[in-house]
Formats: C-alpha cells, sequence, structure tokens
C-alpha cells in the first residue's frame, strides 16, 4: 500500500492535492484510509457503507482541499469529514447493535495505551459504565460530535444523549473521587 | 508500566517514536481491545504517523482488507477528474482557481494539433517570402494569420458531442463566461506562435505588426459576436468567408507587386483599412457585451434571437 508521497507530510500532500495531483491523494488514501476503516467499522457495522463514506471522504479532500485549516491535525481533520459523511449515510436512522458500536472491555489493555496513572484510573470508570452510556461518552467526548449527531449516530433522541450524558458524567465523576 | 508482547517502538518512524506495540495495535485492529482503551488508541492515532502506518500494516496482512482499500480507491478514482494536462497546470500556477484552469485548459484532443498545423502553414508562408520572388508568401502570411485564432474557434467548438462542449453546457457558470474563457484561451494559442514568425517576414518589420494582428482581432470579436447569433462553429465559419471576401481582390492584384509595394499599396494595409479593422472590433465587443446571454446557449437553439 506504500506508494508516491510516502516521505511527504500530511500538510504537502494536501498542497499537492490542491495543485490536482491525484498521486498525492492516493498518498493521504494510503496513509489514512486504513486506520479510518478500522475506526468507522466500530461504529457503523456494515462495511459497504464504511467503504462508501471513505471514499465519499476522500472525494471531499480532493474537491475541496483548502477547507483545512493550517492549524490542526490534517487526521483530525480527516475523521471530521469522515464522522459527518458516515452520519449522513445513516439516514434513515435505525438503531445499532450496542455490541457492535463498542467492543466488549479487555481489562489488561488499558494500561498499555494509557500511558499515566490518572488516564488508567479513568479508562477504568469508561469501561465500568453501562455500553448506553459509553457509546454517549464515546460520541460526544472522543468523536466530538454534538448531542444532536451523536443521537443521529446512535439513533436515539437527542434529550436521550443528554441525559445519558449527565449521568455518565455523574459516574465517571464518583467513580474517580 | 509493561509491554506484554511486541517490542515497543517497532514503528517508531523518524518524526514519531512511538511506545504503541504492535501487539496493541493488532488487537485493536481485530476489534479485540477494550472501549477506553481503543478510544484512546483512536484519539492517538490522530496524530501519529508511525502507529497510522502500524494500523495499515496490521490491516493489510488481511487479504479482504487489501481488497476493500484496492476497490474504493478505484471507484474514487473514476470519481475525480482526469490527472490535470501540462496546459492546466501551468494556468493553475498562473493564479487560476482549478476549476476554471480545468475550463481553460480542456481540449478537444485535434485542437493543440490544428494549432500546430496552423502554425506550420504560416512558418511555410514566411519560407515562401524569402525563397519566391514574388510577394506571394508575404501576402499568404497576412492573409492566412488574421483567420488561424478564428479557425481555432470553429475547432474548440466543432464538436458537439466531446465532454467539454458539455462541460460549457453544464458547467455552474454562466455559459457567457466559459465562452469567454475558452475563446481567449484559443485566440492567445494561435496569436502568441504568430507575433514571431511575422518578425522574421522580410517585408513585415515590428511595425507592421498592426497588418494582421488588427485583422485578427476583429476577426476573432466578430466571431464571438455573430456567435449570438448561430452556433460558434459556424460563425467562424461566417467569419473566415468574411474575410477572404474582403482579402481576395488583394490577392488578385498582388502578382504584379512587390512584397514592399504590396503593403504600401493594397488598400487592405492601408490606414483607413485598419481603422474599419478597430471599428468593426468595437462593435463586434458592444454586440457581445449586449448580447452576452444569449452566447454559448444550447447550441441546439442557435439561429433563434
Amino acid at each position: 500500500m506504500e506508494r508516491t508521497g510516502v516521505e511527504m507530510s500530511d500538510v504537502e500532500l494536501l498542497g499537492a492535492v490542491a495543485t490536482g495531483d491525484r498521486d498525492a491523494l492516493r498518498g493521504l488514501y494510503d496513509r489514512h484510509a486504513p486506520w479510518l476503516r478500522i475506526r468507522l467499522g466500530r461504529r457503523c457495522p456494515d462495511p459497504g457503507v464504511v467503504e462508501e463514506v471513505l471514499q465519499d471522504t476522500f472525494l471531499a479532500v480532493w474537491r475541496k482541499p483548502a477547507t483545512f485549516q493550517a492549524r490542526g491535525e490534517v487526521g483530525a481533520w480527516l475523521w471530521g469529514i469522515a464522522i459527518r459523511r458516515l452520519l449522513s449515510a445513516m439516514r434513515p436512522r435505525r438503531a445499532l447493535p450496542w455490541e457492535r458500536l463498542v467492543a466488549p472491555p479487555v481489562p489488561s489493555a488499558e494500561d498499555i495505551v494509557l500511558l499515566d496513572v490518572a488516564h488508567g484510573e479513568l479508562a477504568h470508570a469508561v469501561d465500568a459504565l453501562t455500553p448506553e452510556l459509553r457509546a454517549v461518552i464515546q460520541a460526544v467526548v472522543m468523536d466530538g460530535l454534538s448531542s444532536r449527531e451523536a443521537a443521529q449516530l446512535l439513533g436515539v433522541p437527542a434529550g436521550t444523549v443528554r441525559t445519558r450524558m449527565m449521568r455518565a458524567r455523574t459516574q465517571l465523576r464518583e467513580a474517580l473521587s | 508500566m509493561t509491554y506484554p508482547s511486541g517490542e515497543p517502538g517497532v514503528f517508531e518512524s523518524n518524526r514519531h517514536p512511538c511506545r504503541v506495540s504492535i501487539e496493541l495495535l493488532r488487537e485493536y485492529v481485530s476489534g479485540r481491545l477494550g472501549a477506553s482503551a481503543a478510544g484512546a488508541l483512536e484519539l492517538h492515532l490522530i496524530a501519529c504517523a508511525a502507529c497510522q502506518q502500524g494500523v495499515a500494516a496490521a490491516g493489510g496482512a488481511d487479504a479482504n482488507e487489501r481488497a476493500r482499500h484496492e476497490s474504493t480507491w478505484a471507484r474514487l478514482a473514476l470519481d475525480i477528474e482526469p490527472a490535470p494536462a501540462v496546459a492546466e497546470r501551468l494556468a493553475i500556477r498562473l493564479g487560476l482557481p482549478p476549476h476554471v484552469a480545468t475550463l481553460v485548459a480542456s481540449a478537444p484532443p485535434l485542437r493543440t494539433a490544428w494549432v500546430l498545423i496552423l502554425t506550420a502553414l504560416l512558418g511555410l508562408s514566411v519560407l515562401a517570402a524569402y525563397m519566391g520572388q514574388g510577394p506571394a508568401g508575404t501576402l499568404a502570411f497576412l492573409v492566412l494569420a488574421p483567420i488561424v485564432p478564428v479557425i481555432g474557434v470553429a475547432i474548440a467548438y466543432g464538436q458537439v458531442g466531446e465532454p467539454v462542449g458539455e462541460l460549457a453546457g453544464v458547467a455552474p457558470y454562466p455559459a457567457f463566461k466559459v465562452v469567454l474563457l475558452r475563446t481567449m484561451t484559443v485566440v492567445t494559442a494561435a496569436l502568441v506562435p504568430a507575433i514571431p514568425l511575422s518578425f522574421l517576414l522580410p517585408a513585415v518589420g515590428p511595425s507592421h505588426l498592426l497588418l494582421w494582428l488588427l485583422p485578427a482581432v476583429a476577426a476573432s470579436t466578430t466571431t464571438l459576436a455573430v456567435a449570438t447569433w448561430i452556433r460558434p462553429e459556424r460563425a467562424a465559419a461566417f467569419t473566415m468567408l468574411a474575410w477572404l471576401a474582403i482579402a481576395a481582390p488583394s490577392a488578385t492584384r498582388a502578382r504584379f507587386l512587390s512584397s514592399d509595394e504590396l503593403i504600401a499599396r493594397l488598400p487592405l494595409f492601408q490606414p483607413a483599412a485598419q481603422v474599419m479593422f478597430v471599428t468593426v472590433a468595437v462593435l463586434a465587443v458592444i454586440v457581445v457585451v449586449h448580447r452576452r446571454a444569449l452566447l454559448g446557449g444550447d447550441p441546439g437553439l442557435g439561429g433563434l434571437p
């Protein structure tokens, strides 16, 4: 999967895309599509939809590379496009099976990734939440969605997202104190 | 803190040394990683080139994943426009937005060839002016040069079915702008090689540039003006015939003259004629501006006012 542009930075590749360089788009695609695919796959069980969303996302990159603001990460920008494309691809809304949305917790894993102790405690607290609350935390905190967008992703009313978010915050605060 | 398996830093790159192990990335890719750890890793993945590469490598080991990656790219490649041509990159470098550059630079494949052929014809005229005794070469150049851009315009619109012709019909710009942009491109492409060639003519120095440049401008603008009534390629044919009709009487007298006398005597090359060309050009521009809404519309409606 490694082609041209491997040694160029994301921002440089994006600049080349703005001049109509297809190889640069291919470079960005090879670099970012794999992790976007996995991350989208954890939020949408249908691989066909995920691939459509990826195609849409990189088409948007090709057509409007200038919407990237010079500050910030290209990866964050791409994820922002991808998650919103996923949301519109999932209309009409239907509830997702929770077990596909949130993988079952593996207790041994978090201390590997979470590099400081406080983070580790938070991880335990998050894993201890019910799947519903965890999904809301994931959508709102980690994916940076608004409560309305999270509601769309999770197939519940926006008010439900807000109340679940409040409950999740309370439980986390209790677990950490 | 322990790293149960896989050496830390396997995916260390020069820019992003990373302590996340390959085993952890594999757990994540296979969906075995818990929610909080996966969430933290996802936040980390946004910015870590080494881990992005690690995920790609872990997923790339799976043939299905690789096939999906390639087939999505293949569909994406169909969606994106073809690679920009040299002319298009040049236009972008000159400061045109990419979509305008596409419009300007996209051309029927034959257009470039035609411009080359016409330029070669002009070159032959120059050669004839040197080698022949009479003024035939000079005259050929002075009559031919003004219609080169007009022929260019005719060719640019000649193939109704070609994609860019349709692009001009459906592009989200006023059709006027599209036609004007493309005509200007064609005219420029046709005139640029003709100018240095005209300097090579034995009897036509820099001061005589006006002899053919003015008729060229008049012919191009007239073509645009007529194109508000009929299809551009027919308008171009009309203008060419009109120009040849004007130039023909001069040609019949030319055989008795030398090149210098040709320019000194023929009415076509006198100040009065040049004033006329300027007048025609100005009138044509007024017509074009006045009737711009009718320019470059549906070719099927050509002829309807």
